[in-house]
């Protein structure tokens, strides 16, 4: 995980102000991070960013509750982790604002699409028969680059299950991408 | 067979993070940004006064009911209590010692009934 800049805590001092536009900022910059992690959680896509939402307002009305002496991104992982983990235990249905979905631009040949497609179902499949502690420990390792310290912290787990987390979670996904290329 | 040991404390694999990036897909960011924008202009940020206004609010209830529990100790019927009673007898007889022996919660004392009979 790249350190935070200085730039990053004067702008989330501002949002604790009320900047409005340094809230979104931070919405900008983390958005990513944060859908992802709640899809990992939730697998339904607008659900996922449905919970991303109301994870990004939590932080919002939590601000004045933030230590600023502590890194922002981790606090804010966790807020993220913990709405969606509490939507998928509650399930009700919410409506947030809608977003909808784009067609990709540049379509692939049928036949690539059809492999594409195979491999994707088949590793999503893989990740959805995961332990959902499992699902988030390996996001926050391998693509938010979290350390496993971090993500115990994040997740408030011990540092062991983490890091058993993602060894299995690799463990089992690892077959399946035998096949797969980065340029996918 | 060979076992193909793999370290727990491996680095980020970057071909597992491109496949997790692409099943895990994050679209339509400026959609998404104006969607949290738009749901955080309905939350109205709390003010410093409005951060004091509840623990304000409380304190004064428990000064409020202290007072009250206080006020209703130092308000109990005592000898120049003047009762719905006192008050009868007060306005029947024209006589306040009267009405204060009807209104007292202990036997009246001989020397104040005494005491009224002679100013009457």
């Amino acid at each position: 995980m790249p350190e935070p800049s200085p730039e990053e805590g004067a702008i989330v001092a501002r949002a604790r102000a009320g900047d409005r536009d340094a809230f979104a900022w931070l919405v900008d910059a983390y958005q990513e991070a944060v859908r992802r992690v709640t899809r990992a959680v939730l697998h339904d896509a607008d659900e996922a960013d449905d919970a991303a939402q109301d994870a990004f307002l939590s932080v919002l009305v939590k601000l004045e509750q933030y230590d600023p002496r502590r890194p922002f991104r981790p606090w804010l992982m966790r807020i993220a982790a913990n709405v969606a983990i509490d939507r998928k235990r509650r399930r009700q249905v919410r409506h947030a604002q809608p977003i909808a979905v784009e067609a990709e631009s540049h379509e692939p040949s049928p036949l690539i699409a059809a492999e594409r497609a195979a491999l994707r179902e088949r590793l999503e499949a893989a990740l959805r028969q995961l332990p959902e502690r499992y699902r988030v420990a390996l996001v926050l390792y391998d693509v938010e680059g979290y350390s496993h310290p971090e993500i115990a912290d994040i997740l408030g787990i011990p540092v062991g299950t983490v890091r058993s987390a993602v060894f299995h979670a690799r463990r089992t996904l690892r077959p399946l991408l035998e096949g797969w290329r980065e340029d996918r | 067979m060979m076992l193909k040991l793999e370290p727990r404390d491996g680095p980020p694999d970057s071909r597992m993070s491109a496949a997790l990036r692409a099943i895990l897909p994050v679209r339509d960011r400026d959609q998404f940004r104006a969607a949290v924008l738009a749901r955080a202009a309905g939350l109205r940020p709390r003010t410093t006064l409005e951060r004091w206004a509840r623990p304000a609010l409380a304190a004064a209830a428990t000064v409020a009911l202290a007072a009250w529990v206080a006020g209703g100790l130092l308000d109990a019927p005592g000898a120049d209590a003047l009762t719905l009673d006192g008050a009868m007898v007060s306005s029947a007889t024209g006589s306040t010692p009267a009405a204060l022996v009807i209104a007292a919660p202990r036997p009246p004392d001989a020397e104040t009934v005494l005491a009224g009979m002679v100013n009457q």
